[in-house]
This record gives structure tokens, sequence and C-alpha cells, in this order.
């Protein structure tokens, strides 16, 4: 059919096409709309809400001496398994909902590449869930922490701690997507994903060695670990062990991998 | 200009197998450049598994497509940059207007500049009859109006293949009317390629039909020749009075195949003449019948088959194998 000579043919080849449109597409989803102010409002509740709730108790002087940092310890904590249920639910439907709707068949019977359907989901919804609920809920956290905690942490360990905090987030958020990838059934997703954030401890139980590569370490005390890392380092004191770390990178790598593998042999 | 030129699609032996049973099973369809294709069957015959496996949503289990000379598995997005897709029962983001999801689908083809793709929205809506609902979100459309919006995002990109799956199904007669008209419209610019149940809709507006049953192609041909049947040429006469004698005569013919006996709904008399030799029959025929005087010829015509007759037949006379 003959086209309009003043319209500019897309450039993008390969992985990328169609990349920029759906990544816009997602960006929209989240700051076009009012998405972003209830996601702030909400995590600003669960976790800073909770924070504040415990730095402004008083608590007895006897507990108080054991348990320095306790603003640090109850934040790395909160946002651990809240921003960790928060991604798991926005993102249980990232792609099984495409998937069931017909909307991804539509997409894709455009010219648009199926990685590039996959990544620029994880670039919107990591940009956007990092923001919201790491970095807003980070800085409103270190201010409080500032003015109420007695021993407020300094802030290039605080950033550190919140670099380990993100890492943990993109864990669940690459599994839950991996897992919409993998399963046509909501459960399954959501229940493999909130096994893992929430039985943390009871797994760990069963199987020791998992803790040196499941990010649950970082979070929260496990098994004979009696302090999270994360709220280690915002502490600054030494990390025991950069295992956990190192696995939960290498893990969500292959949760990427695997859900562009499987989404490139989806049938519509 | 060689076939490879003038064939839009092209497929070999395709085959989809789901589980062990056989969605499509050695799929030899040739579409040609510029033609409405009427791709027909009953459910669940493998029209929609054949337009995924065209569109790269689903992976042939054997056999090889093309689509404008490209691979239909290797180069799915390049054969996708000049294809229209209107799905079945199409689906899109409800919170989009029917503006926006024009503007998301236009952006997978053309960069900029900005004026000319809202130019080209606008006058897409036109084209559908949707300009006045440009702006509302999709959840409050109608049927009607989905499959218009389909159409339009179908063709945003002035496809040179337009794939259409039903896109009358779920309209009613206004709107099928409307949707054929669309199409008519676009056939001077594009191939199109639909798959469709509505058998007076295919008589209206395509030039070639395949018909397709459990997944096997059992007829590819014109229209025009479908239409006149696969049992050669045959005149229809209908008459009053005693037609005895000029039986006898006419079954005598060298050129006369047979004839089928019948009455019509007024109690006359109807034959259905199958001959070998057109142009004798059209010449001899009625004058041979004429010549006997106890006969009233009411209708002399050549038949022209009902493509759902056509159609029941072919698909009938499948099963029955």
């Amino acid at each position: 059919m003959a086209a309009n000579a003043a319209l500019q043919r897309v450039q993008e080849s390969g992985w990328r096409r169609g990349f920029a449109n759906v990544l816009r597409k997602e960006n929209r989803d989240w700051w076009g709309t009012r998405t972003w102010l209830v996601h702030s409002i909400i995590w600003l509740v669960l976790i800073n809400g909770v924070v504040f709730g415990v730095l402004k108790s008083p608590a007895p002087t006897e507990v108080e001496d054991m348990m320095p940092a306790q603003g640090t310890m109850i934040f790395v904590m909160m946002s651990g398994l809240m921003a960790g249920l928060g991604i798991i639910l926005v993102m249980q439907g990232a792609i099984l909902d495409e998937k069931k709707s017909g909307t991804a068949a539509w997409v894709l019977s455009k010219p648009l590449s199926r990685p590039a359907f996959i990544l620029a989901k994880l670039v919107a919804n990591s940009v956007a869930a990092l923001l919201i609920m790491i970095v807003l809920q980070g800085v409103v956290a270190f201010v409080q922490m500032q003015a109420f905690d007695p021993a407020p942490p300094a802030l290039a360990p605080f950033l550190a701690g919140l670099g380990m905090l993100a890492l943990h987030l993109l864990f669940y958020l690459t599994l839950t997507l991996m897992l919409g990838t993998l399963f046509k059934d909501r459960a399954a997703v959501m229940g493999i994903a909130i096994g893992l954030l929430f039985g943390a401890q009871f797994i760990a139980g069963m199987f020791p060695a998992l803790v040196r590569i499941m990010p649950w370490w970082i979070i929260m005390p496990v098994n004979e670990n009696p302090q999270a890392l994360a709220h280690l380092v915002m502490s600054g004191q030494p990390l025991p062990t950069l295992t956990p770390i190192i696995g939960s990178a290498v893990l969500i790598v292959v949760f990427v991998g695997v859900a562009l593998w499987r989404f490139q042999r989806e049938e519509f | 200009m060689s076939d490879k030129d003038t064939l839009v699609i092209d497929t070999h032996g395709l085959t989809k197998t789901f589980k062990g049973v056989n969605a499509l099973t050695s799929l030899n369809l040739q579409v040609r450049r510029n033609s409405i294709f009427g791709f027909l069957g009953p459910n669940g015959a493998g029209k929609t598994t054949t337009i995924k496996l065209l569109l790269g949503l689903a992976r042939p289990t054997a056999g090889s497509g093309r689509v404008f000379g490209l691979d239909i598995v290797k180069d799915s997005p390049d054969i996708r940059k000049r294809v229209g897709y209107l799905a079945q029962d199409p689906r899109y983001y409800e919170s989009m207007t029917a503006r926006e999801t024009l503007r998301y689908t236009a952006r997978f083809f053309y960069s900029g500049p900005k004026a000319a793709i809202e130019e080209r929205i606008n006058n897409t809506l036109e084209l559908v009859g949707l300009s006045d609902k440009a702006d509302r979100p999709i959840k409050g459309f109608s049927g009607g109006e989905r499959q218009r919006l389909g159409i339009a995002q179908a063709q945003i990109n002035f496809p040179d293949l337009l794939i259409l799956d039903e896109p009358a199904a779920s309209l009613d007669p206004m709107g099928r009317h409307d949707v054929l008209e669309v199409m008519e419209r676009l056939r001077k610019h594009t191939t199109i390629f639909y798959s469709t149940h509505i058998l007076s809709d295919v008589q209206r507006v395509s030039d070639t039909v395949a018909i397709l049953n459990h997944g096997q192609l059992v007829a590819q041909a014109s229209i025009d020749e479908l239409l006149s049947g696969t049992g050669g040429v045959v005149f229809r006469l209908t008459f009053k009075g005693d037609v005895d004698g000029t039986h006898a005569r006419i079954a005598n013919q060298t050129w006369v195949s047979s004839i089928t006996a019948g009455r019509d709904g007024q109690g006359q008399t109807r034959w259905d003449v199958a001959v070998s030799d057109e142009s004798a029959a059209e010449k001899h025929l009625l004058r041979l019948v004429m010549d006997d005087s106890n006969v009233i010829v009411t209708e002399f015509a050549r038949k022209k088959h009902d493509l759902e007759e056509v159609f029941m037949s072919i698909v009938e006379g499948d099963n029955g194998r």
C-alpha cells in the first residue's frame, strides 16, 4: 500500500525492534497515570509508617541498650518484605495478564521482537519500583532516622545498604517476570514468589545451603545468622560473607535469561 | 512476472500439531498479489492456526511458508512490518482510547514526524467512522466499534498484506456492510487474506477462495471456478408440458453428459443438464427443447452454484471420505 512519504520508518532492528515503543507505553502506565502516586503512598505507609512507629515508641532502657540502630533494622526488614511483596503484586500480571487477555498476541503481531517486549517491561518496572519502593522510601527513612534514631546511620553505608535492598527487590521482580513466562496460572506465579519471600525461614531451615545464594539474609536474620546483611552494612559493620549478594545477582541474570528464552518459544 | 513475484503468501507442506493432534496438515497455499482471498472452513478447520503461523505467533511443526518471499519463522518481524492483522477476537489495552491505541500501533512502524503520524491516525479514524469516539476509552466500545478499531489498527501502516480473521463475525448486518465496504475500498492498494464463516460475504467481495476442513486444504480456486461447480458446466431448464420425447432427444446428444430431473416449487419440470461441450450446448440445447411444441420453456440459464452449496458439498464430501 502506498505510504505517506512524510512518515519516517522506525529504524530499530534485531532484538531492539519495538523496544522504545513498549518502554514508552510501560513508563506511561507508571508515570502518566496516578499509579506512581498510589504506590508511593502505600509503601510510605507500610514501610516508613512502621519505621516511624518504632522510632517514636519508647523502648525499655535495657532493650534499647541491646538493640542499637533499631531504625535501620526495621527499615531493612520492612522494606525487604513489603517492597518484595509489592513488586510481586505488580509483576504477577505483567506477562500473564497480557498472555491471557490477548494483548501480547496483538502487539506481537506488529514488528516487535519478543526480547524487546520482555526487556521493556523489565526496564520500566525496575526503574519505577526502585525509585518508588527503594529510593523514595530510603530518603524518607534516612531523614526519619536522622531525626529520631539515637544511632542514625551515616550516608555512605546507608546508600550501600540501600543498594542491597535494590538487589533484593530486583530478585523478586525478575523471579516474578520469569514465572509469568513459565506459567499460565496466576496462583502458581504468586504462590512460588510469595512462598520464597515469606517462607524464607522455613525453607532456610530445611535447606541451610540456600542461605548462601538466596537473597533472604540480605533483609533478615536467617538460621544462626543474627543480623541482616543490609542492616550490618547500614550500621557500618563488616559483612561476614558476600555470597548471598553474588548469588542473588547471578540468579537475577538467570531469571532474565530464562524469561527471554521461554517467551521466545511462547505460542499465541 | 514470475510466480515468486506475484505470490504474497506461499506455503509448502505447512503443518502444525498440538499435543499430537494435527491442527493443520501439509497446507499448500498460494495467495496472489492484490487479490481478496477468502479463507473458509468450519470451526476448528485450522484457519486461525494458519494465520498465526503466517504471523510468527506460532511455529510450524513441519513444512515452510513464505510471505513476500520471506521465511515465516526466520524473518517474522520483517514480514510483520508489511502486514496488518485483525484478530478474531481483538484485544487492546482497555484504558487506552482509540486514538492512543492507533498511536501506539503506529509507533511500531513510524518514528515521526509527529504531525504526519497524527494525520495518519485522523485519516484512519475517519476511514472506519470512529472520529467522534476517538478519545473515549476502549472499555466502553461496542463489538462493532472494536471491530472498526481493529481494522483501523490493522491498516495504519499502509500494509501490503491485510490479514483479517473473521472480520465480520461479531457484527450486525450494518456493521458487516461497513466492513465489506472498507475491504473493497482497500483492495486497490493491498492484498487481503481473510477467514470467515459468512459465505455470502465471500461471494460478494472475494476473487479467490480456499476451503479448509479438518486442517487440510480441500479446495482452492477463483470464485468463478468454484461457483461454476466441480462437475463441469450445467444448464438449468424449467418448463411446462409433456417432456418425455424431448428427454430422449436431448439425452442422445453426444455433448450431454447427464440429465437430472426434478420439480420446482410450482410443480414445473426442472432439468439440470450437464454438458461436456459448452458452446454446443449454448447453440443447440434450447433449440432442441423448443422444437417440441408441447413444451413451454419458462427458464433457461447456465447454472451458477451458490457458494454455500459448493462449500457444503466440498466439506460434506470430504467428511464422508
